[in-house]
C-alpha cells in the first residue's frame, strides 16, 4: 500500500491534516486501510440489501469486508478496531475515518442517532458475525421499537462490542439503604426459631416434567406470527370496550380500536381488519351495550365501510391470493347501501381480474340493498364498467332488473353485449316468466355484427331452451330459418358448429334434409368450402344420432379429407352406439 | 474410524450435546458396542475440531450454564434436553468441569466413560473420578466447587445495580402516567436489556434479589420482580433475546392499569367491598388503554396489552376479566401470571399484610396447575427458584435456622443455605451450606424440616442474602 494516501471524494479533510504532521507511515497506512474498511462496508450494506444471499456479489461482498478486517489486524497488530461515533463522522484513535452530511444515507449517524459511541470489532470476527452485523446495517426498520441498540443487543455477537449513551449510571444508594436499613432492631429470631421448632414438616410437592411435545407446544405459540396477536388484541379491545363505562376510557378503547383498523389496512392484513368490521357490527346489533359505547360502535363503523376504507380494502383484495371467504362473507353481511358506491368505483380501479370477480361477489349481495343504484351504474360511458355491472346484475339475479339489461344487448361494445346475453341467461334461468321476452330480445343478436355475440346468443338460447325443456317456436323458426338459408354456409366453422348444437335439439325433417343434401353434394374440385359444409352435417347428424344417414357417413368415411373423416367417424360411432 | 462429518463448522453447544449423548449410550450398551463407539469417535471428532480453534478446551457448569472455553454456551429445545441430562449427571458426581488440551485417543474417552458410570453412586464421586483417570490421560476433571467460587462481588454489584435502576425507573414511568403522560414503552428498553443479560448471567444472583419485600413501594418492586421472574421462566423455556426483552418489558408492565385505579381503593387498608373490587378488577382492561396510546402497535405495545389483559386470567373462570369459554391465553400471560402471582403472594401488602412462604406459594401454585397455572411452565418455574425459593427461612432437621440462599435444580428440595442461628437457637456467624453435602455414612449432613413466616418475626431476609451491604453482615464464610 502506498504512503500517499487519497482522500478524495472521502470528505476526509481533516484526517488528511492530522495526518500530514505527525504520523508515522505505518499509522497513515492503518488510517487509510480503516478508510476503505468503512467504504467497503458501506458497499457491502447496499449489495446485502439487494442481492439474496446465495448470490456471488453477496457472498464477495462479505469475503471482502472480512478481508479488510484481517488486512487491518494484520498491519496494526492490535486485537481489536475501535471506532468513536460522532454525529457526522467516524473516528479511529481521535482521526477521522469517516465523514458524511447526509440525513439519510450516513453511517455515523445511523448509530450515533440510537445512542451508539464506540463500535468495538475483535479480532476473531468471523465471516458470520460480520454478514449479521452488516444486516443490521441495512436494515430499514421504522416500528417505535426497534433501535440499532436492540438489533445489535439481539444479536450477542462474540467479537462486535459497542458502547451506548446509556448506562447503568444509577447511583443513588437510597434504595439499598432503605432495604438494607429495614433489618429491624427488634428482629426476634429467637421466637422465629422457638415456632420453627412447633412447625409441622413441610409437604412434599409433586411436580409433573414436561415433556418435549409440552415445551415445544411453548415454543411455538412464542413464535406465533404477530398478526396473530394483533387480531388476538382485536378481540381484547373488544371486550374492554364492552365493559368501559369511564367516558374518558370508551374514547381511549374507541380510539385504539379504529387504529388497530387502520393498522390492518396498512399492513394488508386483510383478515384481521374483516374480523374488527364484522365484531363491530356483531357489536352494534346488541341490546346490552350502553349508549355511550354503542356511539362510539356507531362511530367504528361508519369508519369501517367508509369510501376512504373500502377504497384501501380494495387495493388488499386486488393483491392478495388467498383470502378466508367465510370471514369476508361476514364483512359483507354487515355492509349497508352506503357501501355501494365506493365498492363501484373499485371496479374502475383493480387491476386483477380476482380482485374484480371478489369485488362484483361484493356488490351482487349488498346491492340488494339498492338495485336501482347499480342499474345506475349501466349508464356510465366507460365499457369496461358497464360490463362488471352486468356481472353484478346477472348475478344478483332480481328479475326486475331484465328491463334495463335488455338494452344493454345494443350496446356499442360487444363485450358488453355479450354480458347483458349472459345476464339475462342467468335470470331466465331462474325465472321462466319471463323466458319468452328475454328469448326474443336475445335472438335478436344473432344478425350482431361481432361473431362472440352471435355465439353466445347460440349457447345462452341452447342453455336456456334445454333447462326450461321448452320449445318456443318462434325462436325454433327464426335459428332454423337463418340455418337452412345460404347465408348459413358463409358462417365460420365454429359459428355452424353452435347453430348444430341448437338446431339438434329439434331433429327438424327440414334442417335434416338441408343437412342431408350438404352431406351428399358431390363436387369436383377440392373446395374447402364443400368439405366444411360436409364436416358441419357429419357434426350435426352425430348430434342427432339420426341412423337414416349412416350409409351416406359411410361412404365418406375414406374421404382423403381428415377432419372430415375424423367428424364422420365420430358421428357414426355415436350413432351406432346410440341404436345399440 | 471417524465417522462423524464435519459438514460446518462445530459450535461449543455441539461438545455439550455429543457428550449427552455419548454418556446415555453408555448406560445402556457395554463399552465396545458399536453404536457406543460411533459416538465416541464423534466426540473425538468434535473435541478435535474445538482444539484446533484454541488449544485447549475447558467444558464447565457454572451456576446451572455450561462454559466452553469461558464462554457461556447458549441452549435452545433442541439441545436443550441434553443439557438437562448433563447438568444432573456433572452435578451428581460434583463434577465442575472437564478439561482437555491435546486429542484424545479412543481408550482415554473409554477409560472416562466407564470411571464416569462407576463412581455413580460413589459416596465421593468427585474424588473416585479424578483419582481414577490417571497423571498423562488427556481428560482432566475438576470439582463443581470450583466453578462455584468463581461468583465475583463486581457481578453481585451489577445485579444489584440493575435491580434498584429498575425500580428507580418504573417509579419514574408511574409518576408520568399519574401526571398524565403518555406510557413510553421504549424508555424502558435498556433497563429491560439490562435485567435480560443479568438473567443470563447471574440468574440466582438476580433472582435473589426478587426476594425483596418493600412494603411501602410495594407496585414498583412487584412490576421488577415479576419481569425478572418472567425473563428467568423465559430464559429457561428456551425463548431468544429478543423475546425474553419482549417478555420482561411485558412484565414490567403488566399492572400498568392500576395506576388509574383511585389510590384510596388501591390503598385501602380493609377490605374492598363489592364495588370497589370492581374497580380494582378493571385495572387489566385499564392497562390496554395505557400502554396503547399511541397511533402505531409496536411489536411492545401490543405484547405487553395482551399480557396486561390476560395476567388475572384462568382456565376455570376464576380469574377475571371474564371472556367466552374458548379464548386463549397467551404464553407471555401464562409466564407472567405464575410470576405475579408467586411474587404477589410473597409479599407484604395493604390488603395482606401477612405474606405466604414463598414455599407456601410454589404449593398454592402447584394446587392449581390446569386451573389456573401451565403444568409445563410451573415445572421450569420451580426449577428456577426451587422448591424452597431463594429467602425462605427454613428450620433444618439439624435444628437450625437457616435462608435459603441459592437454588438446586437438580435437587430442588436441597438448596445452599446461610445459617441463621445453631441448633440451640443462637446466631451465628453466616456460612452458606450446601444440603446436599452427605456424612461419611452417605447420609444428608442436612436436610430441611419446616418453613417460618420472616415477616412474623421482623427477620429481614436481606440481611443474610446480601451481607456485602448490610451493615450487620460479616462476610461469606463458605461451607
Amino acid at each position: 500500500m502506498s504512503d500517499a494516501i487519497e482522500f478524495e471524494n472521502s470528505g476526509l479533510e481533516t484526517a488528511g491534516e492530522s495526518l500530514s504532521g505527525q504520523s508515522t507511515s505505518q499509522e497513515r497506512q492503518v488510517i487509510a486501510l480503516i478508510v476503505t474498511l468503512i467504504r467497503t462496508l458501506e458497499k457491502a450494506k447496499k449489495i446485502v440489501r439487494t442481492y439474496p444471499s446465495n448470490n456471488q456479489t453477496y457472498k464477495n461482498a462479505i469475503l471482502d469486508t472480512h478481508g479488510k478486517f484481517s488486512e487491518y489486524f494484520a498491519l496494526s497488530c492490535e486485537e481489536e478496531l475501535v471506532l468513536q461515533i460522532e454525529h457526522n463522522a467516524i473516528l479511529y484513535k481521535s482521526t477521522k475515518v469517516y465523514s458524511n452530511d447526509d440525513l439519510t444515507d450516513n453511517l455515523a449517524l445511523f448509530f450515533f442517532k440510537d445512542g451508539v459511541q464506540t463500535l468495538i470489532f475483535e479480532k476473531n470476527i468471523s465471516t458470520v458475525e460480520l454478514e449479521s452485523f452488516i444486516k443490521i446495517l441495512g436494515t430499514d426498520y421504522t416500528d417505535d421499537d426497534t433501535d440499532v441498540i436492540g438489533l445489535l443487543w439481539e444479536r450477542d455477537f462474540e467479537n462486535i462490542k459497542y458502547v451506548t449513551v446509556e448506562d447503568l449510571s444509577f447511583e443513588d444508594t437510597n434504595y439499598e439503604q432503605k432495604v438494607f436499613q429495614a433489618v429491624n432492631n427488634n428482629s426476634d429470631i429467637l421466637r422465629a426459631y422457638e415456632e420453627a421448632l412447633n412447625q409441622p414438616e413441610h409437604k412434599e410437592i409433586q411436580l409433573a416434567t414436561p415433556s418435549e411435545d409440552d415445551v415445544q407446544l411453548l415454543l411455538d405459540e412464542a413464535q406465533e406470527a404477530f398478526n396473530k396477536k394483533k387480531e388476538k388484541l382485536a378481540e381484547i379491545l373488544f371486550y374492554t370496550l364492552m365493559d368501559a363505562t369511564d367516558p374518558e376510557e370508551i374514547q381511549t378503547i374507541a380510539e385504539a380500536t379504529m387504529n388497530l383498523t387502520i393498522d390492518f389496512l396498512n399492513h394488508k392484513v386483510l383478515n384481521g381488519f374483516l374480523k374488527m368490521s364484522s365484531m363491530i357490527a356483531e357489536l352494534r346489533l346488541r341490546s346490552d351495550m350502553s349508549t355511550a359505547v354503542n356511539l362510539k360502535l356507531g362511530w367504528l363503523h361508519s369508519f369501517c365501510i367508509s369510501g376512504e376504507t373500502i377504497s384501501r380494502l380494495g387495493d388488499i383484495i386486488d393483491s392478495e391470493d388467498i383470502i378466508d371467504e367465510s370471514i369476508l362473507s361476514k364483512y359483507v353481511d354487515c355492509l349497508d347501501a352506503n357501501s355501494l358506491r365506493p365498492f363501484m368505483a373499485l371496479l374502475d380501479r383493480l387491476k386483477t381480474i380476482r380482485g374484480r370477480k371478489r369485488v362484483v361477489a361484493i356488490l351482487s349481495k349488498v346491492g340488494k340493498k339498492d338495485v336501482a343504484l347499480i342499474v345506475e351504474g349501466l349508464r356510465d360511458p366507460r365499457w369496461y364498467f358497464v360490463r362488471n355491472i352486468l356481472c353484478v346484475l346477472g348475478q344478483m339475479n332480481d328479475q326486475a332488473t331484465g328491463k334495463n339489461i335488455v338494452p344493454m344487448l345494443r350496446h356499442s361494445n360487444a363485450r358488453v353485449r355479450v354480458e347483458a346475453i349472459r345476464a339475462l341467461e342467468t335470470l331466465s334461468l331462474a325465472e321462466d316468466t319471463n323466458l319468452f321476452h328475454a328469448l326474443h330480445e336475445i335472438i335478436k343478436c344473432l344478425d350482431d355484427e361481432d361473431l362472440m355475440v352471435r355465439l353466445s346468443t347460440l349457447k345462452t338460447v341452447s342453455n336456456l331452451l334445454m333447462s326450461h325443456g321448452s320449445t318456443h317456436e318462434d325462436v325454433r323458426a327464426t335459428v332454423i330459418s337463418k340455418a337452412t338459408t345460404g347465408d348459413f354456409l358463409k358462417l365460420g366453422m365454429p359459428e355452424k358448429k353452435a347453430y348444430c348444437d341448437l338446431l339438434s335439439r329439434w331433429n327438424e325433417a327440414k334442417v335434416n334434409e338441408f343437412m342431408m343434401r350438404l352431406l351428399k353434394k358431390r363436387f369436383f374440385l377440392n373446395r374447402i368450402g364443400h368439405i366444411d359444409n360436409k364436416i358441419v352435417a357429419a357434426y350435426y347428424f352425430g348430434l342427432t344420432g339420426n341412423k337414416e344417414v349412416v350409409q351416406v357417413l359411410r361412404q365418406l368415411k375414406d374421404s382423403p379429407h381428415m377432419l372430415l373423416r375424423n367428424e364422420v367417424e365420430a358421428a357414426l360411432r355415436k350413432i351406432e352406439s346410440e341404436n345399440v | 474410524m471417524k465417522t462423524f462429518e464435519i459438514s460446518e463448522a462445530i459450535r461449543p453447544q455441539d461438545i455439550i450435546s455429543q457428550l449427552a449423548v455419548l454418556l446415555r449410550i453408555s448406560i445402556t450398551h457395554d463399552i465396545s458396542n458399536d453404536a457406543l463407539l460411533k459416538s465416541v469417535h464423534n466426540f473425538i471428532c468434535i473435541v478435535d475440531a474445538l482444539l484446533i480453534k484454541d488449544n485447549y478446551l475447558t467444558v464447565e457448569l457454572r451456576r446451572q450454564f455450561f462454559y466452553v472455553n469461558d464462554k457461556r454456551v447458549k441452549y435452545n429445545l433442541q439441545n436443550y434436553f441434553y443439557f438437562q441430562f448433563l447438568k444432573n449427571e456433572f452435578t451428581k458426581r460434583n463434577l465442575g468441569g472437564l478439561h482437555m488440551r491435546s486429542s484424545l485417543s479412543v481408550r482415554e474417552v473409554q477409560t472416562f466413560i466407564t470411571l464416569f458410570n462407576a463412581v455413580a453412586s460413589a459416596e465421593d464421586p468427585f474424588s473416585l473420578l479424578a483419582g481414577g483417570l490417571n497423571e498423562g490421560e488427556s481428560i482432566i476433571v475438576s470439582p463443581l466447587d470450583m466453578s462455584v467460587q468463581k461468583e465475583s462481588q463486581d457481578a453481585e454489584k451489577l445485579v444489584k445495580k440493575t435491580y434498584f435502576s429498575a425500580v428507580s425507573q418504573f417509579k419514574d414511568f408511574s409518576k408520568k402516567i399519574d401526571d398524565g403522560e403518555e406510557v413510553a414503552i421504549k424508555n424502558a428498553n435498556f433497563i429491560i436489556r439490562a435485567i435480560v443479560d443479568r438473567v443470563i448471567d447471574e440468574e440466582q444472583t438476580l433472582l435473589s434479589m426478587t426476594s425483596i419485600k418493600n412494603y411501602d413501594e410495594y407496585t414498583f418492586y412487584h412490576s421488577v420482580n415479576v419481569s425478572i421472574l418472567a425473563v428467568t421462566i423465559g430464559s429457561r423455556l428456551g425463548l431468544n433475546r429478543r423475546e425474553l426483552f419482549e417478555l420482561g418489558i411485558s412484565g414490567f408492565f403488566h399492572d400498568v392499569g392500576k395506576i388509574k385505579v383511585p389510590r384510596q381503593i388501591l390503598n385501602k387498608p380493609a377490605k374492598l367491598d363489592d364495588t370497589e373490587w370492581d374497580v380494582m378488577r378493571s385495572h387489566p382492561a385499564k392497562g390496554v388503554g395505557c400502554l396503547l396510546s399511541k397511533k402505531t402497535f409496536s411489536r411492545l405495545a401490543v405484547r405487553s396489552a395482551i399480557v396486561s389483559f390476560e395476567h388475572h386470567m384462568a382456565k376455570d373462570a376464576s380469574g377475571y376479566p371474564r371472556v367466552s369459554g374458548n379464548y386463549n391465553q397467551d404464553l407471555y400471560s401464562k409466564i407472567i401470571s405464575i410470576a405475579d402471582r408467586f411474587d404477589a403472594m410473597t409479599a407484604s401488602r395493604i390488603y395482606t399484610k401477612k405474606p405466604r412462604s414463598p414455599e407456601e406459594a410454589v404449593a398454592i401454585l402447584s394446587e392449581g396447575v390446569g386451573k389456573n397455572v401451565d403444568a409445563a411452565l410451573l415445572r421450569i418455574f420451580i426449577d428456577a427458584v426451587g422448591i424452597f425459593p431463594i429467602g425462605t427461612v427454613v428450620l433444618l432437621d439439624t435444628r437450625e435456622l437457616a435462608v435459603v440462599f441459592r437454588v438446586n435444580s437438580v435437587f430442588l428440595d436441597r438448596p445452599q443455605v446461610v445459617l441463621v442461628t445453631d441448633s440451640k437457637g443462637n446466631r451465628v456467624e453466616r456460612r452458606v451450606i450446601d444440603l446436599t453435602e452427605k456424612d461419611t455414612g452417605k447420609h444428608y449432613t442436612r436436610s430441611i424440616k419446616s418453613t417460618v413466616d420472616p415477616s412474623k418475626f421482623h427477620i429481614n431476609i436481606v440481611e443474610f442474602l446480601f451481607p456485602t451491604v448490610s451493615s450487620k453482615g460479616s462476610g461469606v464464610v463458605e461451607s
